[in-house]
């Protein structure tokens, strides 16, 4: 796995990489998984503390790879914890970056189905979904890089515009009182909220491919500052247009508020399917990088030429994606796999940290 | 062989959208309206735009009406939906509906959150379509005399809200927060008069736990209630004593309020704050004193204030004494102030609010008089 020049990217793409990979389906059902655990208005602190615990664990994982600055994960645990533990810990990522590839595919196939292309049947909206992506990671991780640096600006500035012209509905009533019932329900609503972060993990891969690895730390930190700002935008915004109770029954509160306003004088009147449509571009760029990674991953561990698994892992994907029954076991899915993802990624990289530093020690 | 493999693979793009409904097929609904019918039914009248009818009418040709009603019966209103699809062809497109019309007797006997549930459940209809309750059968409201869409025109009006003699517009998703948490609030209340014109007449009052119509608020109650909550854009207030007295008229430009909870030994008050500038709109009093002196400016904004406190006190009076519910954010203040008491108390919130004590402070200023400020008081 020698890597080529062709294959660095810059300080700005690695943080777009990493924005991209945390912004995408989750954040359509964020006011409401957050609001769930606490029942006052103030999730958006709890978003902000769980950004906060976020990039601590995103730290820990940049100081990890500055002790094997030209391996990635895949290759340095094996170094660190031996041949066969390093390889399960290996396939462990794999398997959590398949299943969020996946998770990423039926979010979006049923989020279109529902609002967009009514009658499509899903696997006429998800393969060429797939294949696209296929089409592109088939270029490497500079081709990736270079496609989320366009799609990054449009849909952030589309995201932004539409719910800043629901302010319209917004009121301030509903956000009050801050932190009226105490501290309680934000540490009950934290670890819902640190979920929704899941997806910076990806600089454990793509720190090998940086260009300027010492600015690794200000990445992490820039990537997670991002997504934690539009989370409390989003939050802020959300709840106090539709209201704690509100917010609760709506099983796409996003979505919900943006069909409650309507602009007149506009060009368009509503804004709930430019938004789709933009925000698949989202979903879209977390689905490749992880793809990436699980493919990087197979090939690291099985020393195999990348390319086979790029075409190998495709139709599991698209099996994975068809298994939840029914828009409650997906969500069921989303939650187990974010779990899942901050288990694994919230103790691991410390523990290899640790271990790399005795090893140099006795060495 | 490669590429002609490739331009192959091209082929079923080429069929267009999958899943595409040409426009002129579809049933547009821009209203739609609830009745109640004998035997326990319910009838559903939908709107429908004519768009050929559209454009012959810019066209200056004949007047062809731009709209279609369409009635059915049932027991709720997924079915009655499909057995409109009996009579008219196409499917039913709901995702430009503006305006939905509810009959006060259907309000008065079934709860609202389970009658528009296919409104909050729909992925079509949008939660920024207005609601109403109509006085007597809600389907006249669809069936105007002037040329324009019904439904649109009903909207038009609520949207501008230029008066403070009706309410904000309430949507649909206004309404499904509202009865989620159980806070009771008002809906516009419309007429269709005899002339077979629109109007906006009072407000019905939906009780929060029960989600049902319990009484009605006139337009001079109206006018109380966007004083109490600060609603309004524009609009008037009488500002002179007595029914002998000429007309003299304050035009509010800006309204601002303030509700403030207060608890003492777990008693609870509210004290209003009533803040607005606007201007002398009319002044028939023969012997106006000159508006170019300001004490003479302060004792019409003197007579403002007393109306506005006025009108304020009756609906709240009423809603305390009269029908037992709160539905203009008192209970959100005190949420607001007191997170920890109000959990304690809204289980009951409507019931302790009727016992709680109000008082009111209306601050009224005159920024100017229009172009005269004075008459001659020698006549």
């Amino acid at each position: 796995m020698n890597r080529l020049p062709a294959d660095r990217i810059s300080t700005s793409q690695t943080t777009i990489i990493l924005i991209n990979m945390m912004l995408a389906a989750g954040i359509l059902t964020l006011p409401r998984v957050a609001t769930e655990k606490m029942m006052t208005p103030d999730a958006w602190i709890a978003v902000i503390v769980g950004g906060l615990i976020s990039m601590v664990i995103a730290l820990i994982m940049v100081k990890l790879c500055e002790q094997y600055p030209d391996k990635t994960f895949y290759q340095y645990n094996q170094v660190i914890v031996g041949k066969t533990l390093g390889s399960i810990i290996s396939l462990a990522v794999v398997f959590y970056f398949l299943l969020l590839a996946a998770l990423e595919v039926r979010v979006m196939a049923e989020t279109t189905g529902l609002f967009l292309l009514q009658g499509t049947p899903i696997w006429a909206i998800i393969m060429p979904f797939i294949w696209i992506g296929l089409y592109l990671t088939l270029g490497g991780i500079n081709a990736v890089a270079r496609l989320l640096e366009i799609i990054f600006p449009i849909t952030v500035l589309f995201f932004i515009v539409v719910v800043f012209l629901g302010l319209k509905i917004f009121e301030l009533d509903n956000l009050r009182p801050v932190l009226g019932m105490g501290i309680k329900p934000i540490i009950d609503g934290v670890p819902a909220t640190a979920l929704s972060y899941s997806g910076y993990e990806i600089i454990l891969i793509i720190y090998m491919f940086m260009q300027n690895q010492e600015k690794a730390k200000k990445v992490v930190l820039i990537g997670i500052g991002v997504p934690l700002i539009f989370y409390t935008l989003t939050l802020v915004v959300i709840v106090g247009a539709l209201s704690v109770e509100g917010v609760l029954s709506q099983t796409w509160p996003v979505l919900t508020f943006i069909r409650g306003y309507e602009i007149t004088g506009l060009f368009f009147e509503r804004f709930d399917s430019l938004l789709l449509v933009i925000w698949i571009m989202e979903i879209f760029s977390t689905f490749i990088v992880s793809y990436f990674a699980v493919a990087m991953g197979l090939a690291q561990v099985f020393k195999k030429d990348t390319k086979i698994f790029y075409w190998g892992v495709l139709p599991v994907v698209y099996l994975i994606a068809m298994t939840p029954k029914n828009i409650n076991s997906l969500f069921a899915f989303g939650g187990w796999i974010s779990k899942f993802g901050f288990v694994l990624f919230g103790t691991i990289p410390g523990l290899l940290l640790l271990l790399s530093y005795i090893r140099r020690k006795n060495t | 062989m490669r590429r002609c493999l490739y331009v192959l693979l091209f082929v079923p793009l080429l069929s267009g959208c999958w899943s595409s409904k040409p426009i002129e097929e579809l049933n547009i609904i821009v209203g739609s309206a609830v009745d109640k019918e004998e035997g326990n039914k319910l009838s559903s009248t939908l709107q429908y735009v004519v768009p050929a009818a559209l454009q012959n009418n810019k066209g200056g040709g004949t007047a062809v009406k731009p709209y279609v009603n369409i009635t059915e019966k049932g027991v709720s209103l997924e079915p009655i939906g499909w057995e409109m699809t009996l009579k008219k062809e196409g499917f039913i497109f709901g995702a430009h509906q503006k305006t939905i019309v509810i009959a006060s007797d259907v309000a008065k006997e079934l709860n609202l959150e389970e009658l528009m549930d296919l409104h909050y459940r729909d992925v079509d209809i949008r939660g920024s379509a207005n609601v109403f309750i109509a006085k007597g059968r809600a389907s006249d409201t669809l069936e105007l005399s002037d040329k324009s869409i019904p439904a649109m025109h009903i909207n038009e009006i609520a949207n501008q809200q230029l008066t403070t003699r009706l309410l904000k517009p309430v949507t649909l998703t206004d309404t499904f927060a509202k009865l989620e948490s159980g806070t009771s609030f008002l809906m516009q209340q419309i007429v269709k008069t005899k002339k077979g014109e629109v109007k906006f007449d009072g407000a019905a009052i939906i009780k929060g736990k029960t989600g049902k119509m319990i009484g009605t608020f006139n337009k001079k109650e109206i006018e109380g209630i966007n004083w109490l909550t600060g609603d309004s854009k524009s609009g008037t207030v009488k500002a002179y004593r007595s029914k002998k007295e000429h007309p003299v008229f304050f035009q509010l430009k800006t309204l601002d309020s303030e509700i403030t909870p207060k608890v003492i030994n777990g008693r609870i008050s509210f004290d209003v704050k009533i803040k607005s500038d606007g201007r002398v709109a009319e002044y028939w009093n023969p012997h106006e004193r000159p508006a170019f002196e300001n004490k003479n400016v302060r004792s019409i904004e003197r007579e403002a204030e007393k109306e506005v406190v006025r009108l304020v006190g009756n609906v709240v009076k009423k809603m305390q004494e009269e029908y037992k519910v709160d539905v203009a954010g008192f209970g959100s203040q005190l949420r607001i102030h007191y997170p920890r008491l109000w959990n304690e108390v809204k289980g009951d919130w409507d019931k302790t609010f009727s016992e709680a004590e109000v008082t009111y402070h209306a601050d009224l200023t005159i920024q100017d008089y229009g172009m005269i400020g004075k008459k001659n008081t020698q006549n």
